[in-house]
Parts: C-alpha cells; sequence; structure tokens
C-alpha cells in the first residue's frame, strides 16, 4: 500500500493506482474529459492537473496517469490549478461550437458541464469554426466531427476494451478528426459503445437526436433481457416511450453493452406483438377477453387430467422467463396440476449444467465472475464465439489477451474474431471439441503436469479417468480431430502451467454439439489442473438467454425442484409437498424431447408452452410440426406470433421485460432485478397469468407477486435464502447466499467442494466420426440476433434484416460459387433451404454456416437430436 | 584510404547533400573522364565522399597528400585539375578557398578558419572516406571498437566507460547516455530493442542525415555496442523517408556489415547475435518523441504515449527498449577506443565531448560544424561561419529550432553547453543553428517556428493542439497590424502554461521562440503592436511602402522591379509608391540599397 495525502486528507491506495484513483476513493473529485475507468489512461485532455509535492519540489502534472507514490503531497484545486483548467476548457472551446441551445447533448454534456462549473466565460482569442457534414450514414450512431473536442475515448474503447478497431484518429494537430478509413460508414459491432463513452454529442445514438432535453428524461435501471450475461441498463424514458439504453459505468458490465442490449429493445413497441389472447377452431382465430381465455385454458387442462391423467399433460417453459415465473411454473405444473412432465431449452440447452458441472463439482453453475476472465492468463474457449453469442464476454477476452497479455486458446471448428488474438487456434472437426479437450487432459497426466497434490487431496475418481482416457492416444486423437498432435500438446502445456487458467463454454439451443461431453472434458481438465475453486480462473458456462441459470436454479427441469433438489429426494419433496399445500409427483417427468415424441405418438394430449418456440428452434422441425398438430389442446403463451403459435389453440400474450418486475439469474450466478418502467401495452406479465391460471384450478396462492414470490423462494431454497428485493438494488448479490448477512459468493467452492471433493467423470470412448465426404452444417449464431425473438426488433432488422450462408473461399471455388449469389442446401433428410452465399473467413473448409435466427430457412430441419453435426450438400440454386 | 596506398594522389570529392545539389555527381563523371583520358586513372584516386560540412563552399574537393581544397569547382573544371595539380603540380588558385575578410587564398584545408577550430569526433571520418566502402571505414579503426567490447568487455564494462564519459543525448533532451543503457540493462524481460532515432525534423537541421549519409557504419556500431551493453538482440533505425538517400546508404552498410559478420548471428564469433532493420518513418516531427516513434515502428498511429513505463521497461512491442540518437551512437566508438578520459577531458561541466550543430540562415559559411562543448557563440558564428555576410549585422541566433530559443545580439559570448543554453531561455536541441541578421523580422520569425510546431502538433493534448494556435492566431494579428495593448502577455501566459501542461517535449517547448523573442525583442514587437510598423520591413501589413525623401538616391531600382508599376520614378527625382497600386509584395524595399522605403 502507498500511503499519500490528497487535499490533507490521508489515503492509502494499492500500489500502481494512479493519484486520479486515489483522489476518487478519498472522494475528492478531479474533473477529466478524457479518462473512464475502463480505458488505459491517455493524459489528452491535461484537466486533471494537481500540484504534487514530493521530496521538497512541487510539480504540476496530469494525476490520470501518473502514479501515487509514498508521501506524495497532493493539491487538487489551487487557484493556479483551477486557471489552467480554466485555460484547457477555454481551448477546447476555440474549435468548439457554442450552440449548446440547439445541442442534443445539451445536459448530458462533460464540456458544458465542466465549462459551467469552471466559469468559463470570454474566450480571449479568436475562435475557430469546423466544417464536417452531419454524418447520418451509419447505423443507430449520429457523427458530428464539428463538437468533437478529441478526447480520443471512443477510438480507445473501440481498441483497448471491443477489440474491433473500427475507428481512429485521422490528420493532426488541430485538423486530426475521428473516422473510418476513407470516411465510409460504419460496419462493425454496432455496439455503439463509442457513443456511449463520447463526452459530448460528437458521437451520439440517433434516436437521442431530437428526442428531448436531458432534464426531461426518466432513467430507469433493469436488466437486459437477451442473453444471460445480464447487463445493467438504464433505459431513458420519455412519457412512456424508451428513448434510449445505457449502462451505469459502476454496473457490473461496466458500461460495456453489445448491439442488442444497446440498440435491441425496439421490439418492445413492435406492432406485431400479440395482444389479445386469442381462440382457434379450425382455422378460425377469435379474440376473447382475458377471463373467458383463462377460463378456457383451466378447463382444458382440468378435462384433459380428469380424462387422461396427469402423464398426458406436459410443459414447456424457457430461459426467458424470470426466477418468479419459473418457479410459479414449476409450482403450478406440479403441485396444482400433478404434472411431471417439465423441462425448457429443448431439454438440452442447460444440460452441461446439470449433467456435467453439478455432478463432478457441486452446483449446476460456472465457477467464477465473468469479470475474473480478464486477470486469466489462459483463457480456453471451447466452441465459444463470443463475438457473436455474448459480444460483452468477448470484451473481457480482449482485454485480457491485449492489456493483460493472456493467451487465449480456441477450440472451435468455426474461425472465430478471438482467433485474432493473442494464443492459439486448435480448429478442430466440428464435434470433436470434447475429444480435443479429453486429448490434452490425457497429454497432461501423461507429461505429469496435473497437480497431484490436489487431484490426490481434492478430487476423487483420478484413476478411472486415466483408465477412461486410455483410448486417448494422441496420434489417433489428433487425426480425428484434424489438429496436430503438437498443437494439442502445446496447448495442454500452456493450461496446465497456469494457474489462472480459465474455461469459457456457451450453451444455448441448437448448440448441442456434444455440450455434455465437452462440460464433462472442461471440468475434468479445469481439475487435474487445479483451476477451480480461486479468483482468475474457473468454467464459465454462457447460456443463450437471460435466465438460462435461473430456469435450472427454479427447477424447470423433468427431475428436479427449485434448488436443484433432486425429485428422488424423498425429503426434499415433502419439504415441498408442505409448503405448496399439494402432493406433487414423486418421480421424474418427461424432457422436452420424450415430450415431443410423445405429444407426436398422441400420449401426450394437452400441451402448455410458456416462452418457447419448439417448432422454429427445436431439433427435428418435422417431428416438432406433427406433434404439436396432433396434440388436442395447446396452449402457447409468448409475446409475439409464431409458426408455434399458429398450431395453439389458445395463445395468452405476454408482457416485455421493460413491463414487468422479477428477476433473473445470469451466467455468473448474479441476481439482478428488472424493473417495470413501462406501461403495458399488450399482453399481462407471465407471472400474473400463471397465477391467475392456478387460481382458475382452484390455488389458495398467497404469493401471486414478484417480491412475494420471491421470498418464498428464499424460504425453499437454499442458495437463495438471503436474498429479498430490498438487497437486490445493488446488484452485487451472487448466489449462494445462505443469509440476509451473506454478501453472496462470487467464487464457488472457495473454501472447498460441496461434498468435500469433487470428482472426475470418466469419459467415452471417442466416437469416430462418419465417412461422410459432404460438408458439415453449422448452425450459426450473430451478433445482431438473440433466438428468434430479435427479429421483432425493427433496429436489428435494419443491421441484419436476412439470413445468409457463410462458405470458405475454396470451397466455393471448388463448387463453382460466387460471392452473394442464392445457394440451396439440403440435407439427405430432406430439409432444405435456400440462401444467400457469401465468402467468409468464419467457415473453414469443409464447413457452411448458416444463422438458425431466421425461421424462413428453418435451419433446425437440418437438425436431429442424436445427430450432432448434420452433413448438407450445397449447390447453386436453380 | 590505409589500404589504397598504390594510388599516389587522391581526389576526395564531396557528395553530400549540399554538394550534391550544387553538381558534384556531374563533377565527379567529369574528373573521372578527365583521369581515363589521360589514364591517370591508376594513379589518381577519386573518392565520393559524404558530407564534408563546408557546404556554403561546394562542391568540395580535398586533395591528398598535401590536403588541399577545392570550392565551388564546376565540371569544366576538371581538365583544369587535372593538368594543372595532377600533371604540372600547381595549385588552381581561382578554385582555392577565399577568405572573405582578408581576400587571402588558403589552399590547405586545416588552415581555413572553417576547418581550423572544429574538433572532429563524431565527424571524425568526414570527407575522409567512402561512406558506401566498409572496408574504408573499417581502415579507419572502424568496428575495432565493436571488437574490443565483445573480446575484452563486459556490458557492465561498457556501461560504466560510457557513463564516465558523461556522454549525454544528443537528440536534444541530454540525458545521460549510460544511465539509459543501464536501466534497460536492469529489465529482464526479452527480447530488447535498440533503436537508432534520426526522425530529424528541424526546419534547418541536418546533423543526423549528414552522419547516416557520410559514415553509416559507425552509427551501425555504436548501436551493436549499445545492445552488447543493454542484452538486445534487435534493433531498428528510424529513419524519415524525406532521406532517401540516407536510408539507402544505411541500408548498404547494414548488408555490408553482414556480410562481415559484423550484424546477424554470432558476430565476430563471440556468440553475440544482434541484427539491425531500417524504418522508414511516414514524415511527422512527432515521431522524433521516443513513444511516438515506437508506435510508429509498430505501425501504429505516432503520439506520445504516457509515461510511466518508461521505454526503458517497456518501449517497442511492450519490451526493454533503448533509444538514442543518431549523433549519440557515432560517439561510442571513439569513447571506446580512446577511453572515457580523453572523452571527459573535452567539453565544459556537465557537457562532455562535442557537439554537431548545422550552421544556416545568414551566414558566410553555411554547413555542418563538429566543435568542441563550451565553445563561444561567437567563435561559432564569426570565427567558424565567417560572420554575416553583405555588410548586414549579426541580430540573433535560433538555436534548437523550433524547440529552442534565439541567442540576440550582446549575448554572443555564451558558452554553448546544455545548462547554459537551457538557462538563456534556448535549447541544445538537436543541434540547429539559424543565423539572423538585421533584416530578420523577430516576429516573423516566431511566428514561422510557431507555425512549424502548429502544424506538427499530433492532436493529442489540448494546450498543444489549440494553444498554440491560439498563439499563432495572435502573432498573426500582431503582425498584420491587429495587435493590441496587452498581446505581449497574452502571449507569455499562455506560453507557459502551454510549456508547463503539455504532454510531451514537442508542445512543452513549442513556445520557446515566441518566449524568447518576445524577452529580447520586446521593443520589436511593441512597434508592430502600438506603431503599427515592421522596422525591418518584412511584414508587408506594416510597412507604409512611401520613400523616404532624404534617402533616396535617385537611384530607380525600385521603379525598374516593381511589377505592379506602382512606382513612378523619373531620373534625379525621389520615386513616388502609389498605394493604390501597390501590391505590398515588398520588391521595392528588398531591391532598395539605401533603406529609403518604410
Amino acid at each position: 500500500m502507498v500511503k499519500l495525502t490528497i487535499d490533507g486528507v490521508d489515503v492509502s491506495v494499492e500500489k500502481g493506482a494512479t493519484i486520479l484513483e486515489a483522489a476518487q476513493q478519498a472522494g475528492i473529485r478531479i474533473p477529466t474529459l478524457c479518462d473512464d475507468k475502463r480505458l488505459i489512461p491517455y493524459g489528452g485532455c491535461r484537466l486533471c492537473v494537481v500540484e504534487v509535492t514530493q521530496r521538497g519540489k512541487t510539480k504540476t502534472m496530469p494525476a490520470c496517469f501518473n502514479p501515487a507514490k509514498e508521501g506524495m503531497e497532493v493539491a487538487t484545486h489551487t487557484p493556479a490549478l483551477e486557471n489552467m483548467r480554466r485555460m484547457q476548457l477555454a481551448l477546447l472551446l476555440r474549435s468548439h461550437p457554442l450552440l449548446c441551445s440547439s445541442c442534443d447533448a445539451a445536459g448530458t454534456c462533460d464540456l458544458q458541464d465542466l465549462v459551467h462549473e469552471y466559469k468559463v466565460g470570454d474566450l480571449p482569442f479568436t475562435r475557430e469554426a469546423r466544417f464536417f457534414h452531419v454524418d447520418n450514414d451509419s447505423h443507430f450512431i449520429r457523427h458530428n466531427m464539428n463538437l468533437c473536442i478529441r478526447c480520443g475515448m471512443c477510438v480507445r474503447i473501440c481498441d483497448e476494451v471491443q477489440g474491433a478497431n473500427e475507428i481512429s484518429m485521422i490528420l493532426r494537430g488541430k485538423e486530426s478528426e475521428v473516422s473510418t478509413d476513407f470516411g465510409r460508414p460504419l460496419n462493425c459491432e454496432f455496439c455503439g459503445q463509442c457513443a456511449g463513452i463520447c463526452p459530448t454529442g460528437a458521437i451520439r445514438s440517433k434516436w437521442l437526436v431530437g428526442t428531448g432535453r436531458d432534464f426531461e428524461l426518466i432513467r430507469e435501471v433493469t436488466t437486459c433481457a437477451f442473453c444471460s450475461l445480464g447487463c445493467t441498463l438504464t433505459l431513458g424514458r420519455k412519457d412512456n416511450d424508451v428513448v434510449y439504453v445505457t449502462s451505469p459505468t459502476e454496473a457490473p458490465n461496466e458500461g460495456n453493452l453489445c448491439v442488442k442490449g444497446r440498440y435491441g429493445w425496439p421490439y418492445v413497441y413492435s406492432g406485431r406483438r400479440l395482444d389479445k389472447p386469442t381462440t382457434r377452431t379450425n382455422s378460425t382465430v377469435t379474440e376473447l377477453e382475458w377471463d373467458d381465455a383463462l377460463n378456457q385454458v383451466a378447463e382444458g387442462f382440468r378435462k384433459a387430467l380428469a380424462e387422461h391423467g396427469p402423464d398426458s399433460v406436459a410443459v414447456l417453459g424457457s430461459e426467458r422467463l424470470t426466477n418468479e415465473e419459473a418457479y410459479l411454473l414449476n409450482k403450478f405444473t406440479r403441485s396444482i396440476m400433478g404434472v411431471a412432465n417439465l423441462d425448457h431449452a429443448g431439454g438440452y440447452g442447460y444440460a452441461a449444467l446439470v449433467k456435467a458441472l453439478q455432478p463432478s463439482l457441486g452446483y449446476p453453475a460456472g465457477t467464477n465472475p465473468i469479470r475474473d476472465l480478464r486477470s486469466s492468463e489462459v483463457v480456453l474457449l471451447v466452441g465459444a464465439d463470443l463475438t457473436e453469442t455474448h459480444p460483452v464476454a468477448k470484451n473481457e477476452i480482449i482485454l485480457a489477451t491485449g492489456r493483460h497479455k493472456a493467451t487465449a486458446i480456441v477450440i472451435d471448428s468455426v474461425r472465430t474474431k478471438l482467433t485474432d488474438r493473442k494464443g492459439m487456434f486448435l480448429n478442430c472437426r466440428p464435434g470433436t471439441e470434447h475429444i480435443l479437450l479429453n486429448a490434452m487432459t490425457r497429454s497432461i497426466i501423461d507429461a505429469e503436469l496435473y497437480d497431484k497434490t490436489f487431484v490426490e487431496q481434492k478430487v476423487t475418481g483420478f484413476e478411472d479417468l486415466k483408465t477412461s482416457l486410455a483410448a486417448y492416444d494422441m496420434k489417433s486423437m489428433a487425426e480425428l480431430t484434424g489438429v496436430e498432435t503438437e498443437q494439442i500438446e502445446k496447448a495442454a502445456k500452456t493450461f496446465a502451467e497456469t494457474k489462472k487458467g480459465s474455461i469459457v463454454l456457451t450453451q444455448g439451443m441448437m448448440n448441442l454439439t456434444g455440450n455434455v461431453e465437452a462440460a464433462r472434458a472442461a471440468v475434468n481438465l479445469a481439475l487435474v489442473t487445479n483451476n477451480i475453486g480461486r479468483a482468475d480462473c474457473g468454467i464459465h458456462v454462457f447460456g443463450e438467454k437471460a435466465n438460462f441459470q435461473g430456469a435450472v436454479d427454479m427447477g424447470l427441469t423433468p427431475d428436479s425442484l427449485p434448488g436443484f433438489v433432486s425429485i428422488d429426494d424423498e425429503a426434499a419433496a415433502k419439504k415441498f409437498t408442505e409448503a405448496w399445500g399439494a402432493l406433487i409427483p414423486n418421480k421424474a417427468g418427461l424432457g422436452a424431447r420424450e415430450i415431443i415424441e410423445k405429444a407426436a405418438e398422441g400420449t401426450i394430449k394437452v400441451l402448455y408452452i410458456v416462452g418457447e418456440n419448439p417448432i422454429e428452434t427445436y431439433p427435428d422441425r418435422a417431428l416438432v410440426e406433427k406433434a404439436l398438430a396432433k396434440v388436442e389442446f395447446l396452449v402457447v403463451q409468448d409475446m409475439f406470433p409464431s409458426a408455434t403459435t399458429e398450431y395453439a389453440h389458445v395463445v395468452l400474450p405476454a408482457a416485455a421485460f421493460a413491463e414487468k418486475s422479477g428477476t433473473f439469474t445470469n451466467a455468473e450466478r448474479r441476481v439482478q432485478p428488472l424493473n417495470p418502467i413501462l406501461r403495458l401495452s399488450a399482453g399481462r406479465p407471465d407471472l400474473d397469468i400463471i397465477s391467475a391460471l392456478a387460481a382458475k384450478m382452484g390455488a389458495a396462492w398467497t404469493a401471486t407477486t414478484y417480491a412475494s414470490v420471491m421470498d418464498e423462494i428464499a424460504s425453499l431454497v437454499d442458495v437463495y435464502k438471503g436474498i429479498t428485493y430490498d438487497r437486490l438494488t445493488t446488484r452485487e448479490l451472487m448466489w449462494p447466499c445462505v443469509d440476509s448477512a451473506d454478501p453472496g459468493t462470487a467464487v464457488l467452492y472457495q473454501g472447498g467442494f460441496l461434498n468435500g471433493k469433487a470428482s472426475f467423470a470418466t469419459v467415452g470412448a471417442p466416437s469416430v466420426p462418419s465417412k461422410n465426404k459432404a460438408l458439415y452444417l453449422i448452425p450459426g449464431t450473430l451478433k445482431f440476433h438473440s433466438g428468434s425473438f430479435s427479429l421483432w426488433s425493427e433496429s436489428l432488422m435494419e443491421v441484419c434484416p436476412d439470413g445468409y450462408i457463410e462458405m470458405n473461399a475454396e470451397d466455393m471455388k471448388s463448387l463453382d460459387l460466387n460471392d452473394g449469389e442464392n445457394v440451396r442446401i439440403s440435407s439427405e433428410s430432406g430439409a432444405g433451404a435456400t440462401a444467400p452465399v457469401r465468402k467468409s473467413k468464419r467457415a473453414c473448409r469443409g464447413c457452411v454456416i448458416m444463422p438458425f435466427h431466421f425461421p424462413h430457412l428453418k435451419a433446425n430441419a437440418f437438425i436431429k437430436w442424436d445427430e450432432q453435426t448434420p452433413r448438407v450438400k450445397v449447390e447453386k440454386a436453380s | 584510404m590505409s589500404s589504397n596506398s598504390m594510388y599516389r594522389m587522391q581526389f576526395l570529392l564531396c557528395a553530400g547533400t549540399g554538394c550534391g545539389a550544387s553538381g558534384s555527381k556531374d563533377v565527379a563523371e567529369a574528373l573521372e573522364k578527365e583521369l581515363a583520358k589521360r589514364h591517370l586513372q591508376d594513379e589518381v584516386q577519386l573518392v565520393i565522399t559524404g558530407c564534408n560540412g563546408f557546404c556554403a563552399a561546394g562542391p568540395i574537393m580535398a586533395v591528398y597528400p598535401e590536403g588541399i581544397l577545392y570550392t565551388q569547382i564546376k565540371p569544366e573544371h576538371a581538365p583544369l585539375i587535372v593538368e594543372e595539380h595532377v600533371l604540372k603540380g600547381r595549385l588552381v588558385e581561382s578554385l582555392l578557398f577565399k577568405d572573405a575578410a582578408t581576400k587571402a587564398r588558403i589552399p590547405t584545408l586545416h588552415d581555413i578558419p572553417f576547418f581550423n577550430h572544429q574538433q572532429l569526433v563524431v565527424l571524425r571520418n568526414r570527407g575522409l572516406i567512402n561512406p558506401e566502402v566498409i572496408d574504408e571505414y573499417i581502415g579507419r579503426d572502424g568496428y575495432f571498437a565493436l571488437a574490443k567490447v565483445l573480446t575484452e568487455m563486459t556490458p557492465e564494462q561498457v556501461i560504466e566507460e560510457v557513463k564516465k564519459s558523461g556522454l549525454r543525448g544528443r537528440g536534444g533532451g541530454g540525458f545521460p547516455t549510460g544511465m539509459k543503457w543501464e536501466e534497460t540493462r536492469h529489465y529482464d524481460n526479452f527480447p530488447k530493442y535498440t533503436i537508432c532515432n534520426g526522425d530529424e525534423g528541424d526546419p534547418g537541421a541536418f546533423m543526423d542525415r549528414a552522419i547516416m549519409e557520410g559514415d553509416p557504419h559507425s552509427v551501425l556500431e555504436g548501436m551493436a555496442i549499445s545492445a552488447y551493453a543493454i542484452g538486445s538482440g534487435y534493433g531498428y533505425v528510424y529513419v524519415r523517408a524525406e532521406y532517401p538517400l540516407a536510408i539507402e546508404r544505411m541500408q548498404r552498410a547494414i548488408d555490408a556489415a553482414r556480410d562481415y559478420n559484423l550484424l546477424g548471428k554470432d558476430i565476430l564469433g563471440t556468440g553475440f547475435n544482434f541484427d539491425i532493420e531500417i524504418a522508414p518513418g511516414a514524415g511527422a516531427f512527432v515521431c522524433g518523441e521516443s513513444t511516438a516513434l515506437m508506435f510508429s515502428i509498430e505501425g501504429k498511429r505516432g503520439m506520445p504515449r504516457i509515461k510511466p513505463p518508461r521505454s526503458a521497461e517497456a518501449g517497442l512491442w511492450n519490451q526493454p527498449t533503448n533509444l538514442n540518437n543518431v549523433e549519440t551512437y557515432a560517439n561510442i566508438n571513439p569513447i571506446i577506443l580512446r577511453g572515457a578520459d580523453w572523452f571527459a577531458s573535452i567539453g565544459v561541466n556537465e557537457s562532455k565531448g562535442t557537439k554537431v550543430f548545422a550552421l544556416t540562415g545568414s551566414i558566410t559559411n553555411v554547413g555542418l560544424v563538429e566543435i568542441p562543448m563550451g565553445t563561444n557563440l561567437s567563435t561559432l558564428i564569426n570565427d567558424i561561419g565567417g560572420g554575416v555576410p553583405k555588410k548586414r549585422k549579426f541580430k540573433a541566433a535560433q538555436i534548437g529550432g523550433p524547440s529552442g530559443g534565439c541567442i540576440p545580439t550582446g549575448k554572443e559570448d555564451i558558452s554553448i553547453d546544455y545548462e547554459t543554453l537551457l538557462e538563456a531561455g534556448a535549447m541544445m536541441g538537436s543541434g540547429g543553428v539559424v543565423v539572423m541578421d538585421d533584416s530578420t523580422c523577430m516576429v516573423d520569425t516566431a511566428k514561422f517556428f510557431l507555425h512549424f510546431s502548429v502544424e506538427e502538433s499530433c492532436g493529442k493534448c489540448t494546450p498543444c493542439r489549440e494553444g498554440l494556435k491560439v498563439m499563432l492566431d495572435k502573432l498573426t494579428d500582431i503582425s498584420e497590424g491587429r495587435g493590441k495593448e496587452g498581446d505581449l502577455e497574452f502571449l507569455e501566459e499562455m506560453g507557459e502554461y502551454i510549456k508547463s501542461t503539455s504532454h510531451c517535449g514537442l508542445g512543452k517547448a513549442a513556445p520557446n521562440p515566441v518566449l524568447s523573442t518576445i524577452t529580447h525583442f520586446r521593443d520589436e514587437y511593441n512597434s508592430h503592436i502600438i506603431d503599427k510598423h515592421c522596422p525591418t520591413l518584412v511584414c508587408p501589413d506594416l510597412i507604409d511602402f512611401v520613400v523616404i525623401e532624404d534617402k533616396c538616391k535617385m537611384c530607380g531600382m525600385c521603379f525598374r522591379n516593381c511589377p505592379s508599376e506602382a512606382i513612378t520614378w523619373e531620373k534625379k527625382q525621389v520615386a513616388r509608391i502609389d498605394l493604390d497600386k501597390c501590391t505590398k509584395c515588398r520588391t521595392c524595399v528588398m531591391s532598395c540599397k539605401f533603406g529609403a522605403i518604410r
């Protein structure tokens, strides 16, 4: 620790902290215009000058990058310094237009605020106007470079945090400006970080232009409802309209957002939102009043239960439901209807958690905070194309490999953007990721690079693991995966030699390619290298949707109750029976796949689907269509019409995230609140629908508000025990949080594993790929979309309106295909799609990538539950 | 030279930038032809050398063994020189140097005042070797220092020797070189890099260029020794792309050194590996700043970065890096071979050794000179430089280019060393000396240098980007008649403020030319501001364009030269200027020999 005084206040800070950081810690404000805690200090604006007295000498220096040193006496606000700052501000106004009255940034402009604070009056020199045209050519973002004060923050965040390098400074001196190459419109991730960080109005989100003064807007904080990272959003509202989205820098995501989080929200206003409940008889659809609709649904459920018994009914929930909604859906299904057939995410989207992490480690959850990734020394990305799936987590990899010089080992069948970073790219065949990981573990054990003490004392099953790895000899694994032996061994060695090694897995619909095996292999690898149970290492599992973790926590699975209690656990079942006041089925129900299969066979007669779209996202589309057509009574509760709602007998419209309360638990186990910011524009919150339905079916629930449901959850689920709504606003609680004084747990297993020891999972024999020489089809994710509901967002559709097929240039050449022309891909099972083809570096030889977001491409028709990587034929479309 | 003793005579023809521009290539061709015609090519060797320094008299050629210097040679003089000097053994009087003061012809080089006050350490090989032939460099003890260091000295001893010599960075800052090396050696993080800064950009400076063009191996040898001392295996020579000849010669030298195993792997069989690559700059002055230079090598935008970390810790590609200037490296060979004590015996106080200066402006002997530190400024100007020509009077010398300040008349007795110059408001800089005579307007001069800095500011920090332009606008106002009281105080305040809050050396030093001219020539500024008159008749808006009748000798020069027919004159009549037609081009002012126009 370094001790110094700032304005007479004693401060002690970590060695290496800057004077500015020390002052901030002491609560002393030093003005800045080019500093942001996410960025490397720059020293451009020179507003943060302070007087530092050291060893009898006083010097003026910027506080933002000079390190605090022992014994410094710092003065931050002497008259001389204030004069200097006043002069700096005056100089910044030399070429900055003084049209604050018509400027959209007025009120949120840091320059304006400081000019006001420092009372900068007449400028004692000639001003100079710059003449840039206002550039509206880019999506979402407007550039008015006349306002630029050249703090460089946009350029730096684009480079240092986003790793995109889309914009840079051009020209020099007073002529310097921010630009893309040759001033073309932006063609980037459109994360809008440049607009978010701009201290003036130079770079601004377009919908903040002309929409209202800052003081007219009401800001509310909520949680992003797209992916499982759970970024904090600040929604700026004017009347009942969201005007903009930004993120507070003090939030866990430090103010970073991706394109969906920042610009994707207009789906809330989509005119296509389901508005009123409807019912369908044959092909006539009629609107219903809510009460009638609920009566009809309750009646349908009651009838099936009475006539065919609980096994004829099934419920499919969703990772998009809040914890409270998922919990009530579970309670409704098991206690009101007595039904055991309950699942979500196709039954596999969460499988890595419950089938790999839970058996080996204890909890079905990622072990470390997302922000630990940046301080890892080696990050192993297993099939994790974070740039497309979880852009804000990608930023962590950028920080790790850039600022912190970490190594990224990318194991993937597609060439992700992160392969450009410092590290290695192990380009394996699709579906062989787990084989590669097992080969690495084997290599580490053979080379005796594993942590013997840790393995001996903390983990069971090492001998079994070794035996099961016997089949993984390096030479044939290299052949199988298509990765050279030396590369596998080098990657293994790199990972074994660090004590700060993190592994990242992503999960989601369409990502069923050996994901359980890969997760087991990842756990084994983390355990042999002792990379679990400390900060800056561990396993991260990022799911596709917002409440990926919470849906598992709330037991939306066929075989467990809330709090990962097995349905076979009698004591637990008793606890829930008592709490829920009804008998619950004491056996595991059917999973999603069986539900669909049984429905197709006609055994499942009633299906209640909440927030899920099986036809467009489950594998084997033909089977799902058949099943839903066959079901006698299908109830679908959702926000938007889809192929699934078309089959529904009753459709119940649901509310959007900005219209309701509740909590999401993100991929790092952080429980975060939603806030009802907008009046309901259509539908009702899922919580209300489920409780109303339960009431119609005779439930006498007392807890039907979000907060009271959370209290009930806390009373039944151990890891949520200390969680109440009052405590959530700080966004600091990560479960396990066992009582009201528990600050939550950032890193799991720090004090040891749940049962004292973790266990290795034995691995199956490596599967030999088929001799099929056709191209692999990889269902791809695009950063502009999330599932299919982003398709209702006008803004995202503006950037990425339609699907396309990505192919390697050489493959295209051998098939005589031209960039942009329509191609037809088809599989032996009869699935087919036509879309334009694009030459892409992302696609490796032998692989075709097709995004699964677009319903008309029917990507899920190609995929079978058992066939991990479909093979397809590609030809010119006729 | 030593290996060429079979020749009885040598012509050392300068082909530096100055002589090259005045036609030395044609002279060389003519001489070669002439020698061949008379079958003397085996008796007389023609050597094309790098810059000899005496650019004012170029093209020049020294003839050895006698050491005769011929000046201002033209191709048509070739037969004369060969006929008279080679065949008949007679000097060609008309081509000998003529002393401006005594009108006497001085035949031998070392008797010419320009040369005899100089002490050559850095420029030890100037005018003596062909820079494109490595053997000639080796023949003058080249690479002996490297051999000595690699075989007899430890890196610590090398650093100790350099520290003891008192050598300080010649790029302008004057940081002790040995200490820099020691600090870089201290970091145990490999690879380390050795960089030579050849991004010489000051207006009027060409020292580094002359060294790189005239004696490239001396730089490479210094770099190799430095690399050995700090533990580096790779080096870059950063040369601005506007120096194509320097780049070509440095490249040729690197190739030759590699061929001789003086660069590359296992140098001289000692196991020491070091190689060098040339990184051409893209023409930004600010890339002379070390961190900006490193960004530029990395392919990034050349902007100074924050420190810490210092380059010694994390420089190029974030690795420990030692960066020195061209001239600094050229000093290393003599320090190693002749010893630190010898080097420290030259110079004064904290400034040891010699310094190369580029002498330009209103001075008789424009050229490149090397003088011991502590030499008097007036010796430099009057004895070596031959004083101010055309009966003009010395007014001031701008030392240190756009970062330096001026030393006015009356203060020429100042000793040229780091500290004294700094105290006088100037700075050593990289060594450009621009001499100004009494026809120079100091406001205009300040404006010129400031304009340069405004153009070259990278734009990163506010005071430099905006503040310098504010100062330039104010100076422009003053020189165009819009000056008002308080402007000088404003300029001084703004200047001090820019100096204290700018980020890098460029901004911190850019106000110097303005501040020092205001200090020394306040009256001149005041006549611009208050009298709206430019005393030296330079600022067109502040000239009345009126003929002073008393002074007019009625010669009609102004009338004949006026391009816009604004002057009426008849024999034996005072000229008159019609202000309606006058375009204020100043042709009349410059053509009037009697100062009769104000």
